[in-house]
């Protein structure tokens, strides 16, 4: 770093920006020198002439007597000495006084120097910076261009030849080893800044005066500074920073309902209602932050006029500011006077008060009042119908099977009597992106993302992970329909059940020509007459309770457990395990000892005293009575 | 695209972790990055890439029986990776 030489592709190279900044920074370095010396010679001035009224102790007297080896009695060299340094007093107050403003000249110099070097500083960094975002923005159109070209050569069935691949490597390299150089410049540059603000710090004039009034002053300016002055409305500011907090929270689902509503996917009258509470609560908010601009005010107020005027101004000088109209020791005049008069330039130490507490944003007031008054009413198709009746209750695949769409859908549905979804599901939904998005920008993710990744990816390979993933994806289906619609499929389902070869036809107004497919094709066969009901163990999932509509289902209400549904007078027909074996007889306990399961990987499947209805619940779910099949409940 | 962050237009961050092709369309599956905190949220999105314009564009998969199928091949690529 210190030499300047950076490691890039080609090997170790010199920092050709670095150039520019070297010499601000030597110039810099030589002044600091200079003033160091400067102030080194007066601090051994003063450490000879040690304070105004110290006297010389009689030990010290002793010792330069005995080493000078002084022929007078020590009374008669004592007297002497005292006198001599009575004699000098004078002119060590003049010596004292003129080399209090040799240092004041010498900081007001180095104050320039520092001035002067930030200026060069700032300018440095803006043509760095400017550098570095053009690299920035060329980096990145290569990464897009890169994968625009690999979309373009899908859709041409093209396959991109290795000297393309390895001549975006390339230039992608050499940009980043240029912006590397760049951000090498810019520490160098922070570092100058840290360097000159500790020497200005150092160089305050704070409490490195010699007078011993005015260093109190400094001192109780300090202080002052150093208070809380919003201990005097600390109650008011923490309820309106909570209730910030809280309205920002709210602001965030506000916006997701904004575009749930641009999608037709709630009813204006919702959306209102929650625009309308959001209103109010912004008009508490402001009031609570004028109560406590208010208290900020007069804080402020209260501070400036316990200022006091600088010590070294007599009564005189004092009357006559007023005057002039300079009336607080506060402002750009009452600096510029204390200019004039010598005392101190810029570091004039003013009490600084309670800070400002932030404000409240105009537009989010506005944001609210602009959506539309327009009727949103959800449209029922057959497309959401038969997605939202194959996503529910079941894992990862969905079932569409050849023949006319809708009914051995419908059919199945009808195994699951009631629809089930389980808290994963609600906890965990793939989202949607309300919107066709551009890609603005293709990152490197940096290593602390990389070990989160890390993490995800080994949780997927686990069985819980691929499970969890299953319900997220099929989710994606469910997101983005109206809770309505499922009511509907709700109650086509309870309608099927009574006539098992009912279709389902699409109402002829909500699809087009253009739409109806002969045959969907299969993704995955399943027989009409598939045992998947509740309590089935799919990918290793033990469903055992139940709702009565898709609504409740979706969110989670009013569950019921279908072992009181299905209980009563029902049969143990047969055991069924997550490996997918089947026991028609024995008891449950054989059959864990058989597996090696456990009971939350058993299902049981029961039939009712008719023989007719049919129903799989888990095998943790059954009381000790009823653990072998055959066996009444 | 696959293990880099893709940044929308709307500062969403997603890192792509599978890309595939099918039906000459490209699909990928990503999870959401929370930008201030530089960690992976909760947020799992199955998407379609589009090159339309000269410009990259990310959307929904707004065929079911695509989506299913896509979603599908994603969740069998997991498992095997």
């Amino acid at each position: 770093m210190n030499s300047g030489y950076i490691l890039g592709p080609r090997g170790f190279e010199k920092n050709n920006y670095l150039d520019s900044i070297i010499p601000i920074l030597d110039n810099f370095n030589l002044q600091l020198e200079k003033l160091n010396q400067i102030n080194k010679q007066k601090d051994v001035l003063m450490s000879e002439y040690a304070g105004n009224n110290n006297d010389v102790s009689e030990e010290q007297l002793r010792e330069w007597y005995n080493e000078d080896n002084i022929s007078m009695p020590f009374e008669k060299y004592k007297e002497e000495i005292l006198k001599e340094r009575q004699k000098k007093q004078p002119q060590l107050d003049q010596l004292l006084q003129r080399n209090k403003y040799e240092y004041n000249a010498n900081v007001r110099y180095m104050q320039d120097i520092i001035y002067e070097t930030s200026q060069n500083i700032q300018l440095e960094r803006k043509q760095i910076q400017r550098k570095l975002d053009e690299f920035n923005i060329q980096l990145n159109q290569l990464r897009l261009d890169r994968e625009k070209i690999g979309i373009q050569y899908d859709a041409e069935r093209r396959i991109i030849n290795e000297g393309m691949l390895k001549e975006f490597r390339q230039k992608e390299d050499s940009l980043i080893f240029e912006i590397q150089k760049l951000q090498q410049a810019l520490k160098k540059l922070d570092d100058m800044h840290n360097l000159m603000k500790e020497s200005l710090e150092k160089y305050s004039l704070g409490l490195r005066t010699l007078n011993p009034i005015e260093r109190e002053f400094y001192e109780e300016i300090k202080k002052a500074n150093d208070q809380d002055y919003t201990t005097n409305y600390k109650k008011e500011l923490d309820e309106y920073n909570k209730l910030l907090e809280m309205y920002e929270e709210d602001y965030e689902r506000f916006i997701d309902l904004n575009n749930k509503l641009l999608n037709d996917e709630i009813s204006y009258e919702e959306y209102k209602k929650y625009a309308d509470y959001m209103l109010e609560r912004y008009d508490s908010l402001k009031e609570q932050y004028n109560k406590v601009n208010e208290l900020y005010e007069k804080t402020k107020e209260e501070v400036a006029n316990n200022q006091k005027w600088h010590p070294s101004l007599t009564e005189e000088q004092i009357e006559d500011l007023k005057r002039r109209g300079i009336r607080k020791p506060t402002g750009y005049e009452y600096e510029k006077y204390l200019n004039t008069m010598g005392l101190d330039k810029d570091r004039i130490p003013v009490p600084i008060g309670p800070t400002q507490v932030s404000g409240l944003g105009e537009k989010k007031k506005d944001d609210v009042l602009k959506i539309d008054k327009k009727e949103h009413k959800p449209k029922l198709t057959w497309k959401t119908a038969a997605a939202v009746a194959a996503g529910i209750g079941i894992g990862a695949t969905v079932f569409f099977t050849a023949g006319p769409l809708g009914v051995t859908v419908m059919n199945i549905a009808a195994a699951i009597t009631k629809v089930v979804v389980s808290k994963k599901l609600a906890k965990a939904r793939a989202k949607r992106l309300s919107g066709i998005k551009e890609v603005e920008k293709i990152e490197i993710p940096d290593s602390k993302l990389k070990a989160a990744i890390f993490k995800l990816k080994q949780y997927l390979k686990s069985e819980e992970g691929l499970r969890d993933m299953s319900w997220l994806l099929t989710s994606a289906i469910l997101t983005g329909t109206s809770l309505s619609i499922i009511d509907g499929i709700s109650n086509a389902i309870e309608a099927s059940k009574a006539q098992p070869t009912q279709t389902i036809e699409p109402s002829p107004e909500s699809i087009s020509q253009a739409q109806v497919e002969p045959t969907p094709k299969p993704i995955t066969q399943v027989e009409p007459t598939t045992e998947i009901g509740i309590g089935d163990s799919i990918d290793g999932m033990n469903i055992t309770e139940g709702y009565d509509t898709a609504n409740w289902a979706i969110n989670n209400n009013n569950a019921e457990s279908l072992l009181t549904q299905y209980g009563e007078g029902a049969t143990i027909k047969e055991f069924v395990t997550s490996s997918g074996e089947h026991f028609t007889s024995g008891s449950l306990q054989d059959v864990m000892s058989q597996t090696g399961l456990g009971a939350d990987d058993i299902a049981a499947r029961l039939i009712t005293s008719n023989g007719g209805e049919y129903a799989w619940v888990g095998a943790d779910q059954l009381g000790a009575v009823a653990e072998t099949v055959g066996k009444v409940l | 695209m696959i293990d880099k962050i893709v940044v929308l237009n709307d500062k969403t961050k997603i890192y792509i972790l599978d890309e595939i092709e099918y039906k000459g369309k490209r699909f990928v599956y990503g999870v959401e990055c929370e930008s201030s905190v530089e960690d992976i949220t909760e947020n799992y999105y199955i998407l379609e890439i589009n090159l339309s314009n000269d410009k990259l564009l990310l959307n929904d998969i707004n065929d079911i029986e695509i989506e299913s199928v896509v979603n599908n091949i994603f969740l069998s690529r997991i498992k095997n990776k």
